[in-house]
């Protein structure tokens, strides 16, 4: 499933462009590119861009990156295969510098020497979020059509004051004429979307689906225990007792099946348990106590805080002090509950043989009271603090060199598309040691590829709107990272959307991070030379993008300019998904709420 | 504007693979379908609650009825866009129909001489193949066999139709370029909308392939035509994609089952033995029983094992049970043709692999695996033409067997073989 | 741990009057765009450091003096980088100015990003057409028929543009005592201001009767300083980043230990608008003074277009301006989703839920200190807004407004540009407003309202930065001395 949106996004890196080849916009290689990708017509979105070499590189030519991302479904090899082996030959003419002899003489045999250096290269996306592009190209086309031809009708309508004063019957003669238009039979059909954003984007189907694999497992783990089992039984019955290996093998398996069996409902249990508590304490509590609100309000603030004070660095020792042991021991618990449930049996045991049930009650209700102390101590000495501490809030000096800064070619390539889907790419050097930090980005992204593709299904990450692809690539075998996005918007926005909407997703992305020194990798494009570092992280989510500077200034020394894009819309997201509801909304029944989305529709 | 925009994948992860895999697996195992057709058969009652024709008779009358169990089932499978095999009777489908089977007759005339003669060549060129070097038959032989026997359907226009627009006639690169384009595209036919989506959206790639290919030749075919029409695009994808991969996997079905019948590979191999030769290819007895056991190959390994038609009005059929079984308007029905084909009430002993069977008045059944009635290929008869030549061809090369010690000789693309690696024993 | 960051209430005498308050009591107002011509740098300086020394530049501290006897004048004067630069003051490579103020909001670069092509600019920071790039803006606050603050500019030594008050702007509402700011169309301006979180700003009203009027709306206008003033916390609780000039360090005039050279200031966005009066009220007299409110989404006389009391009963601007749209007016149904206002402040319109619309948009917001203007030329009357924005940063704040929100067609799926300031380029999109809500969507088309004359990015500095930028040293050298240095040279 998460195979199916990472294969959506790819990246080809060559290394070695010698930069012999003229990828002017209004050059031939470029306008080839454009129409290949036009006549393709399943290739959302393209652009090539140049990596330049890390500075520990042995060839210090610039790699030539092209970014693809395509509709869902096609796999990379059936992709790259229409692209090179298409008779117009743009990928031959993009890649031939790469033979400077020229390459073998046959075109077939040219393709097929491409398709192998491109598959080479090719890495598809480690993790990524699709927003409203998981229509196809085509269908957003289509529908596009039908919302402007919709709109150009409703001002002719009004010109012609034909439906005065009622909104329904307008929408009603709106719906009729496209009805009636052979131009939009197509649309007679609903909305075709991906699973998850249509049968199962309801809670219950998610869940279900879930509750589903679980039993499923549990049925066959179960099977596999007693097939045997009762096979067994079957021929003991009938001829009697076999052979001793075969009864030792049988009792080990099934065995070992029960044992599976039980962790994986004592895990169901525990997963619950953790739950109950994840929801008593971070939702229920705070819902009926002021006090507990604020105090977790303030320690999330705290944790959160960009600038160095007194309270969030107290807060924050507090919580290595007191909070990470508590988790700690919640896990403990847990695993000691699925792992050896036995040890909790005897324990009560023994706590029973030793106490009354009078004396373990008192104790429990002792405890909690001490519990409430010392938390209404804690909470009366943070209120004090929050109305005297001048000193305790007030931050102190961090300097962040060199911030606010955007350079010239990055200016001019956002100035460019400031009409069309804004683009960026980033290009970051993974912390060392590079495994551990691919290992966990890789664990980080795929979480948020499952988020984005199961729950942030209405085109917003998070809260974070406009994004049409975003995805992460680790290359250069684990040394570099790689992330490329179009969304609506501005640079700046686009990173406030991340740093306010989908603060841990993007933490987690880019914690891993850093930004070492390089050349740039070709004249008028950017290079590093200061290195930076991704702002510091607490407890492995808090902070961390929440200051702004330094992420922002980070982000933006990390930038590439791109040397040419290919979009095939240029429709923002909300532009996308108006013209799909208007679409469900001609054609579906008439209803108030239908009525309703075509008038939205044409307001402007 | 392409015709089908690529649909996103409705069904929750996990379940598609799933029934692609369980139908993967039965096209791979026709033994298995056969067994659940002894049961259908017997059972029609059961046949009929799941929308099933699986006695011969049933099967018949329901393919005869081409108004009440519609072509157009197939239409969403067609990624190249419109063709015969997905359309009802009208206007459209009788003026492709005569412009099909006038491109057809053509290859009266020139076969089986033209397989012969492809044959022969690669015959000539294999033969020095030792016992330890294998060979695909599929790529490096039934693929090119089939593509010169039916190079008269494009007449003039064929090298440049496999080159495209703009490649050189000369790269036989693009050539197999071009029969692996067709190939994903005819798969599509087989697998439908059951595929995984990776499956159905290669299909499209390559039927956008095709579609932007002919496009680019259009005048040459007219020209070889020789024909006005702005219906040569429609007919020219659909000839396309549709004779050439078919004809091929068939070849390779036939061959798979004949591997697996050493007797009967043997007494042929020892009749193509006695006559020798240019013996071989003039015998005309021979060549009958060779077209026989091409056959008799096929039933048990049709290309098409189940059809589906779409049901436009409520009606119902004969299962044979006590009650016809009802069809609702918008379902569907699936056709077990590898049932028929098996059914004992009209095909005497049909699970003995006989191909000198006497049919009597079953003769139009025994061609089950093309279709049937209306909806029956125009081409069988040059299909199974030309796969005779090529299991000659085979019969006087040294015996062959599955390549071993390569991994898995068979490898398979979905429900379609992609490479079948042999060599000689 | 580090050294502690200022505390905002012991700078007011080191930042600039302009940023704690609009002057609403000075009712008249000049603007100066200065050219320093070649080779005249050092006297460029040495008259700068007497307008200084003259003590009309006013500090906040001045301002927020007295209420009952508000400061009779006030000026301010803003360098553009270019301005900078000429006087000398050149950015360190650790602490450099951000990229916008550097490229200046002339350069070609930012007319893409601002979304203003064509541009047929008088004047920018960048280049002009008589006198070449601006290097100092000077905004002066007078009374009423008061002479102006700054009247012996030297022609040899700088090139002037200078931008007259109009003295129509300020007019009686109603029945009214006070007269209030109205911009060329009609409208009241200068609502709507963000509140400095720990600057009390001073425009006639006691904070405790704004907070009153406002209720619990009060809050959304609240935003930090760091949003306006370099150098404090802004909205993600960090302190804004602060460039620095070569020998401001060891010059050692920080008046917080340590402090940058940018420390206290700020950044304007200036734009001269001219505004088309008779294509206005030609459109006014075709449709409607309601229709007219629609595009601007306030009424003329400054109330909400949703006030629900008697509009003839006077209310106060805090009132006037506590209001939001996505509970009561979601769809637009009352002020257009493209209105004017709408588009400049969306309030909580955008993002999932009101807590996070009014977050996000707080990271947005201008604080405006323009005026409107009017030039007589040819017997010719043209009138105007000169429009001024503080902000910290520009990319995130002013740019971004122009960008994504005022001239953006998509702004929340309308389709249109600004009704107001938008172009009407027939390439780009037809210039409508289609009033939602009305039976089949009533649609008006527009006519070109404005026209932008010219622009530039000003850093507005702290006291002890100007003074620095000016060569002055009030402990150690006398202006007089500066002067006679300059004179000599």
């Amino acid at each position: 499933m998460l195979e199916m949106v990472r294969q959506q996004m790819i990246c080809i890196v060559v290394p070695g462009w010698d930069g012999t080849t003229d990828l002017s916009e209004s050059g031939s290689v470029c306008t080839g590119l454009d129409a290949l990708l036009k006549d393709v017509a399943v290739v959302q979105f393209a652009s090539i861009a140049l990596l330049p070499a890390r500075a520990d590189a042995k060839d210090p030519r610039p790699s030539l990156m092209l970014e693809l991302a395509i509709e869902e479904g096609i796999a990379p090899y059936d992709i790259v295969y229409r692209l090179v082996y298409h008779p117009s030959g743009a990928m031959w003419s993009l890649y031939s510098s790469f033979w400077p002899g020229g390459g073998p003489p046959l075109q077939s045999a040219r393709n097929d020497q491409l398709q192998g250096k491109l598959m080479e290269g090719l890495t598809i996306a480690e993790g990524g979020f699709i927003g409203a592009r998981d229509r196809t190209a085509r269908q957003i086309e289509k529908e596009q059509d039908l919302l402007q031809w919709t709109r150009d009708q409703a001002r002719a309508m009004k010109a012609a004051k034909l439906y005065g004063d009622d909104r329904a019957a307008f929408a009603l003669a709106l719906a009729q004429r496209a009805f009636k238009n052979p131009r939009f039979d197509w649309a007679l059909d609903p909305a075709p979307r991906s699973y998850w954003r249509e049968k199962g984007a309801s809670i219950g189907a998610k869940i279900g689906y879930v509750l589903a694999l679980f039993v499923l497992w549990l049925a066959a783990v179960w099977l596999i225990g007693a097939v045997p089992r009762g096979l067994l039984g079957v021929y003991t019955w009938l001829f009697g007792a076999p052979y001793s290996g075969v009864q030792a093998v049988v009792d080990a398996v099934s065995k070992v099946s029960g044992w599976v069996l039980g962790v994986s409902i004592r895990s169901l249990f525990a997963l619950l348990g953790l739950g109950v508590l994840a929801v008593f304490f971070l939702l229920a509590l705070p819902a009926v106590s002021k006090s507990w609100r604020r105090w977790l309000k303030s320690v999330g603030r705290e944790l959160d805080r960009p600038t160095e004070t007194w309270s969030s660095w107290s807060t924050y020792w507090v919580g290595w002090i007191v909070g990470v042991p508590t988790v700690l021991a919640v896990v403990a618990c847990a695993l000691v509950f699925i792992f050896c449930p036995g040890t909790i049996v005897d324990a009560y045991h023994a706590l029973t043989a030793k106490f009354l049930g009078w004396q373990i009650i008192a104790f429990i209700i002792l405890a909690i009271v001490a519990l409430i102390c010392v938390f209404g101590v804690l909470s009366r000495i943070d209120q004090q603090l929050a109305a005297a501490g001048n000193w305790f809030f007030h931050p102190y000096e961090d300097d962040v060199p060199r911030a606010q800064q955007v350079d010239t070619s990055i200016d001019h390539c956002e100035g460019l598309v400031v009409r069309e889907t804004a683009h960026m790419f980033s290009l970051t050097d993974i912390r060392s040691p590079n495994g551990w930090s691919a290992f966990w980005i890789r664990a980080s992204l795929r979480i948020v590829t499952l988020f984005g593709r199961v729950f942030f299904t209405e085109g917003r990450l998070g809260d974070a709107p406009g994004i049409h692809f975003g995805h992460w690539h680790i290359i250069e075998k684990g040394r570099r990272y790689l992330f490329c996005s179009n969304y609506d918007g501005s640079f700046g926005g686009y990173l406030d959307d991340f740093i306010n909407g989908a603060t841990i997703g993007t933490t987690l992305a880019w914690r891993w991070t850093t930004l070492k020194r390089r050349g740039s990798a070709a004249i008028g494009q950017p290079a590093v030379e200061e290195p930076r570092s991704f702002p510091p992280t607490r407890f492995i989510v808090f902070r961390g993008v929440k200051c702004e500077l330094k992420f922002k200034s980070y982000a933006r020394d990390s930038m590439l300019p791109h040397v040419f894009r290919f979009d095939a819309r240029k429709e923002t997201v909300d532009g996308i998904n108006l013209a799909t509801s208007l679409r469900d909304a001609l054609f579906g029944e008439r209803n108030d709420s239908n009525d309703d989305q075509i008038m939205r529709a044409i307001e402007s | 504007m392409k015709i089908t925009p690529g649909m996103p994948d409705a069904l929750p992860p996990g379940l598609r693979n799933l029934f692609y895999g369980i139908f993967c697996w039965a096209n791979r195992h026709p033994g298995a379908l056969r067994a659940v057709g002894v049961m259908l058969r017997r059972w029609p009652f059961v046949a009929g609650w799941l929308g099933m024709a699986a006695r011969a008779s049933a099967v018949k009358a329901v393919l005869t009825r081409p108004n009440s169990f519609s072509n157009t089932a197939h239409a969403a499978n067609l990624s190249a866009g419109d063709y015969l095999i997905g359309m009802d009777p009208g206007a459209t489908y009788t003026a492709d129909k005569i412009l099909l089977d006038d491109r057809l007759a053509v290859l009266k005339a020139t076969l089986p001489a033209a397989a012969d003669l492809a044959v022969q060549a690669y015959v000539k060129a294999l033969q020095p193949l030792g016992a330890d070097k294998s060979f695909d038959l599929i790529e490096d032989y039934l693929m090119w066999i089939v593509f010169r026997a039916m190079y008269p359907l494009f007449g003039p226009a064929t090298d440049r139709v496999a080159a495209g627009a703009t490649g050189s006639l000369n790269d036989p690169g693009l050539q197999r370029q071009y029969l692996l384009e067709i190939r994903y595209v005819a798969g599509q036919l087989l697998a439908g909308s059951s595929a995984t989506l990776r499956v159905q959206r290669r299909a499209e790639l390559n039927a956008d392939a095709l579609k932007s290919r002919i496009a680019g030749v259009r005048t040459d075919i007219q020209n070889a035509w020789s024909l006005p029409g702005h219906n040569i695009d429609r007919n020219a994808i659909g000839l396309a994609w549709i004779s050439h991969p078919v004809t091929v996997q068939s070849g390779a079905l036939a061959v798979q089952e004949l591997l697996g019948r050493p007797n009967v590979h043997k007494a042929l191999r020892e009749e193509a033995r006695r006559l020798g030769d240019p013996g071989v290819w003039q015998c005309a007895k021979f060549r009958a029983s060779v077209r026989d056991h091409v056959l008799e190959l096929m039933r048990f390994r049709p290309i098409f094992p189940l059809l589906a038609r779409d049901v436009p009005r409520a009606t119902e059929f004969e299962t044979g049970a006590r009650h016809n079984a009802t069809c609702p308007a918008g379902g569907k029905m699936a056709i077990w043709g590898i049932a028929a084909l098996f059914d004992p009430e009209a095909v005497e002993n049909s699970r003995q692999f006989c191909p000198a069977r006497n049919w009597g008045n079953q003769a139009d059944l025994r061609w089950m695996m093309f279709g049937y009635g209306t909806r029956q290929c125009p081409a069988m008869v040059y299909a199974v033409e030309i796969l005779t030549s090529a299991l000659i061809g085979l019969l006087i090369l040294p015996e062959l067997q599955l390549a071993r010690g390569e991994g898995k000789a068979i490898t398979y693309d979905g429900p379609l073989m992609s490479q079948m690696r042999v060599s000689f024993i | 741990m580090k050294a502690q960051a200022p505390h905002l209430a012991e700078q007011f005498g080191d930042i600039q009057g302009m940023l704690r308050s609009g002057y609403g009591w000075l009712k008249s107002s000049r603007f100066w765009l200065l050219t320093i011509r070649d080779g005249q740098e050092k006297a460029a300086r040495a008259w700068l450091a007497k307008l200084v020394e003259s003590g009309v530049i006013a500090s906040a501290n001045d301002v927020g003096k007295s209420r009952a006897h508000p400061i009779e004048r006030a000026a301010a004067i803003a360098f553009s980088f270019s301005g900078l630069t000429k006087l000398g003051c050149m950015e360190t490579k650790e602490h450099p100015f951000p990229s916008p103020f550097r490229s200046g909001m002339g350069s070609d670069v930012r007319a893409l990003l601002l979304r203003d092509n064509p541009r047929k600019w008088r004047w920018s920071d960048v280049d002009g057409v008589a006198c070449g790039p601006v290097h100092v803006l000077i905004a002066e606050w007078t009374p009423k028929d008061a002479r102006p603050l700054v009247s012996d500019v030297d022609e040899a030594v700088f090139c002037v543009i200078r931008v007259e008050n109009d003295p129509c702007s300020f007019q009686k509402i109603g029945d009214g005592k006070d007269e209030r700011l109205h911009e060329a169309f009609g409208f009241r301006d200068g609502l709507a201001q963000p509140v400095i979180r720990g600057l009390r700003q001073d425009d006639g009203v006691g904070l405790s009767q704004a907070k009153d009027d406002a209720g619990t709306l009060y809050d959304d206008r609240v935003v930090s300083a760091g949003e306006f003033i370099l150098g404090y916390r802004n909205e993600y609780d960090e302190l804004t980043y602060c460039p620095n000039v070569e020998g401001w360090t060891q010059s050692g005039r920080a008046r917080h230990p340590g402090g940058r050279f940018a420390l206290n200031g700020s950044y304007l966005a200036v734009r001269q608008i001219e505004q088309d009066v008779k294509a206005f009220d030609a459109f006014r007299a075709a449709n409607g003074q309601g229709i007219c409110e629609k595009l601007m989404g306030r009424q003329a006389n400054g109330l909400p277009l949703g006030w629900k009391d008697d509009p003839s009963k006077p209310i106060s601007d805090s009132k006037a301006d506590a209001f939001r749209y996505r509970v009561e007016d979601a769809n637009g149904f009352t002020c257009p989703k493209g209105a004017h206002i709408r588009r400049v402040n969306p309030r909580d319109t955008l993002g999932v839920d009101v807590q996070s619309s009014i977050k996000s948009t707080k990271l947005h917001r201008l604080l405006r200190r323009g005026r409107p203007y009017r030039e007589d030329s040819n017997g010719e009357t043209r009138k105007g807004i000169f429009f001024i924005a503080c902000n910290a940063d520009l990319e995130r704040q002013f740019e971004f407004i122009q960008q994504r929100w005022v001239r953006n067609p998509s702004f929340v799926n309308v389709h249109a540009d600004d009704p107001i300031v938008g172009s009407s380029d027939p390439k780009t999109f037809p210039k409508v407003l289609s009033v939602p809500g009305l039976p089949s969507g009533e649609e008006v088309s527009l006519a070109s309202f404005t026209t932008t004359l010219g622009g530039g990015y000003f850093f507005l500095p702290g006291i002890a930065a100007l003074n620095f930028i000016v060569g002055n040293d009030s402990s150690s050298k006398s202006a007089a001395s500066e002067v006679a240095e300059a004179a000599a040279s």
